[in-house]
């Protein structure tokens, strides 16, 4: 059961009444146009048990994502393809707001709409990770773990969930034809099969303004979200309207085209640190 | 229909007695339409917010009167409660609204009421039931009731029938000509309130009061139609030939 | 299984039709009855086509727990599920992560609706129960929620109308059933208050190029406009009996 959320931190009517202010001028508190996402940073490869992880922090918000690959069994309706299984974690010490517990909802519908992001537009190339076609696939885990939050969670864990996979390498598996085992060469390690880099792009609105990578202040003030999830080459790979209130179509107009400047903001940072090939602690 | 007021022009888009739905666009410009919730207005534009009935009310003025749901408590409303828990210092009552009734003990005992020496539960008891106004409701604390007022105090004999709380405008009548019709031929003691629960008592005989329930009913299933106190006068008349409570009149 | 696989080669849609026979802007046929559950404060059941849902609200009501009322306003809660035998294969009747998703989109979609603030402290309650389920699921459960909202005499700013928008085949249609939103590249559940002009749910499984994510959304809003309008239908039927 979906139940309204009781337990939001007040915001008192005099800071919203300052946000709105500042936004008849197109500006927000922080100083940020309403199109200005937070500063990134990115770093890779910070678990080392895990065979691929990110860092991310998107302003004040940080999530780490963490990939680990199993060889097991693949799903009945799709034998030939290996499986991506997305779940997302908001841990108790992120925020006085979440409790220990199950996912609750938020957290599942972080997980499901970054997985379908990637899912339906075949970003990560499943078939090749097949190793024995209806009998032997890799299955791909991401774990999204929200350690701090201060908004646009959903954003930030898809930087993070991108960058470890880009930077993920898994042992090579292979057949062996003779024994009709599976052999792994731990000492070859390859990149996934990545097809299309694709990420989310969040909007908020609070009246009839939008902007882009809300923090939280500004999620506690909105009154709805749409978050877009885009590849480089332009498609739409997801939609998720999310929150109480509603858009207009010109809304939606013009949040589309703020998801596609955030889009290449997020991407060239994911490009910088990959090329950069970064491994530095946090 | 439009009239002028001031230099701005008002659209109203309903016919007295219209059936409206939510979101049925029933005015625009300088128009009153009463009332919250069952109105909502945006960019001078009204639509209604229930299934209900338009009303006219005068030049440029239309209400819109819900023909589903609960009962809304309003200060000065009499309503019919029935108690539910008996507390130190107050009881609660079921008021058949989204809140409780609160009735404190000043009202049942009397002022002097000292709860420490004399428990309230020797005063009330869960299942009595209560004739009471809403003294107060701010929509922060539940409705307070009172007993002071006209005929207003514990029920102890009749039955309460139920019926939908926004057909009792309708049992009462335009200037009260149901109800005062309804009481003259079943010769019935007959008090609607305002939260869909009706008492009725003091009836010459157990047929005169089916006939009271009987009435009550069709006007709680009628459509809004005219007329209808006429309707109900003439099932009266004819129920009680049928029942054989008069004789020969028609 | 190997049976499934042959009918995906089948064409979902060849010269126009679909495989239903109907064209790409057709949706199926809308069936709507309000007051269909004699316990609820309210209550509707909807088919579109195959998919069938019931909806009941219960509500305005006491919360039961002080910790999840509100001071000035009614909150919502909705709960969205499936029947063990809605679906092609016997669903287990635990909540799945994607009812807990749903559940938590559809009540986003109410709220906007709902005049909350005319009931501080209280709770109105919104079950929606898929008991066939042939695509669109989640629309047509907003769609009943909506009527049974109404039918409850809780007040709303305008009734919310749900449809989905697909992609099969490169082509874009509405109100897509079960097998074209497995088979199709792209499915667009959408809910619209149609008089006020605002969208209250857009999702996107799938993949669209700009210039046709545009076009759905038009192509959603018109259809909307239909389910809309069935609503009204519906609810004006109740009250029709002239004496």
């Amino acid at each position: 059961m979906s139940i309204t959320p009781v337990d939001i931190p007040v915001i008192p009517a005099l800071k919203r009444g300052t946000i709105l202010s500042l936004l008849s001028r197109s500006t927000r508190i922080d100083g940020r146009s309403p199109s200005d996402v937070r500063g990134i940073e990115i770093a890779t490869g910070v678990i080392s048990n895990a065979n691929g992880s990110a860092h991310v922090k998107l302003g004040l918000t940080q999530v780490i994502a963490g990939v680990k690959v199993e060889i097991g069994s693949p799903f009945q309706d799709t034998p030939n393809l290996g499986n991506l299984i997305v779940n997302a974690e908001f841990v108790p010490l992120a925020s006085p707001t979440f409790e220990p517990g199950p996912p609750d909802e938020r957290a599942i519908e972080l997980a499901r709409v970054i997985d379908r992001s990637l899912r339906d537009v075949r970003a990560i190339d499943l078939e090749k990770l097949a190793i024995i076609p209806g009998k032997k696939v890799w299955n791909l885990f991401v774990d999204i773990y929200v350690i701090d939050h201060d908004g646009n969670l959903i954003d930030a864990s898809s930087i993070a969930t991108l960058a470890a996979l880009i930077t993920t390498r898994i042992p090579r598996a292979s057949l062996n034809q003779d024994k009709g085992e599976i052999v792994i060469d731990r000492t070859t390690l390859e990149p996934l099969p990545i097809r299309k880099k694709v990420l989310t792009a969040t909007i908020a609105k609070i009246e009839d303004h939008l902007i882009v990578d809300p923090s939280l202040e500004e999620e506690i003030v909105a009154d709805a979200f749409v978050t877009i999830a885009l590849s480089e080459d332009s498609l739409i790979t997801g939609i998720q309207k999310s929150g109480m209130g509603a858009f207009r179509q010109e809304h939606l107009r013009k949040a589309m085209d703020m998801a596609r400047q955030a889009y290449s903001l997020y991407i060239k940072k994911i490009s910088e640190t990959i090329e950069r090939g970064a491994q530095a602690p946090t | 229909m439009s009239s002028e007021a001031g230099q701005r022009s008002a659209n109203i888009y309903v016919k007295h007695r219209d059936i409206v739905l939510p979101g049925d666009l029933v005015a625009s410009g300088e128009v009153s339409v009463e009332r919250y919730p069952y109105v909502y207005c945006v960019d001078r534009r009204c639509y209604s917010t229930v299934i209900g009935v338009a009303e006219e009310k005068g030049e440029g003025s239309i209400r819109i009167v819900p023909l589903e749901g609960f009962y809304r408590p309003q200060e000065e409303d009499i309503v019919v409660g029935i108690v539910e828990e008996v507390g130190i210092t107050s009881a609660i009552l079921d008021i058949r609204a989204p809140y409780k009734g609160i009735l404190p003990a000043s009202e049942i005992v009397g002022k002097q009421y000292n709860p420490a020496q004399d428990p309230l539960i020797n005063y009330v008891s869960p299942g009595d039931i209560y004739l009471a106004k809403i003294e107060r409701f701010d929509l922060v604390r539940d409705p307070l009731l009172t007993l002071k007022g006209k005929d207003l105090g514990r029920v102890v004999d009749g039955i309460i029938i139920e019926i939908v709380p926004t057909r009792i405008p309708r049992v009462i009548g335009k200037r009260r000509s149901m109800i005062d019709m309804l009481v003259k031929e079943t010769q019935c003691h007959i008090v609607p309130a305002a939260n869909g629960r009706i008492i009725i008592r003091g009836c010459p005989s157990s047929d005169h009061e089916a006939m009271a329930i009987s009435a009550i009913k069709i006007i709680e299933t009628s459509p809004y139609i005219q007329g209808l106190t006429e309707k109900i006068r003439e099932y009266l008349v004819v129920e009680k030939v049928r029942r054989g409570l008069v004789r020969g009149e028609g | 299984m190997s049976e499934e696989k042959v009918e995906t080669k089948r064409r979902l849609i060849e010269n126009g039709r679909r495989i239903d026979g109907r064209g790409p802007q057709d949706i199926r046929p809308l069936r709507f009855e309000v007051r269909v559950l004699k316990n609820a404060n309210g209550s509707a059941l909807v088919e579109y086509g195959g998919t069938k849902v019931l909806a009941a609200v219960y509500g305005p009501r006491d919360p039961g727990t002080r910790s999840i009322a509100l001071p000035n306003r009614a909150v919502l809660r909705c709960r969205y599920h499936m029947a063990p035998f809605s679906t092609h294969e016997r669903k287990n009747p635990a909540p799945s992560r994607r009812e807990i998703e749903l559940s938590k989109v559809i009540r986003e979609a109410l709220e906007p609706a709902v005049i909350t603030e005319a009931f501080p402290r209280t709770a109105i309650d919104v079950f929606i129960e898929v008991l066939n389920a042939d695509g669109g699921t989640r629309t047509a459960g907003i769609t009943a929620a909506s009527l049974a909202l109404a039918d409850a005499g809780i007040p709303m700013r305008d009734l919310v109308a749900g449809i989905a928008v697909g992609k099969v085949e490169g082509t874009l249609v509405l109100d897509i059933n079960e097998e074209e939103d497995m088979h199709g590249e792209a499915d667009m559940p959408m809910a619209v208050m149609p008089s006020l002009g605002l969208i209250t749910l857009i999702q996107l499984n799938g993949v669209l190029s700009d210039s046709e994510f545009w076009e759905a959304i038009d192509l959603g809003l018109k259809g909307a406009r239909i389910v809309y309008e069935a609503q009204k239908e519906a609810l004006r039927k109740r009250y029709s009996s002239v004496e």
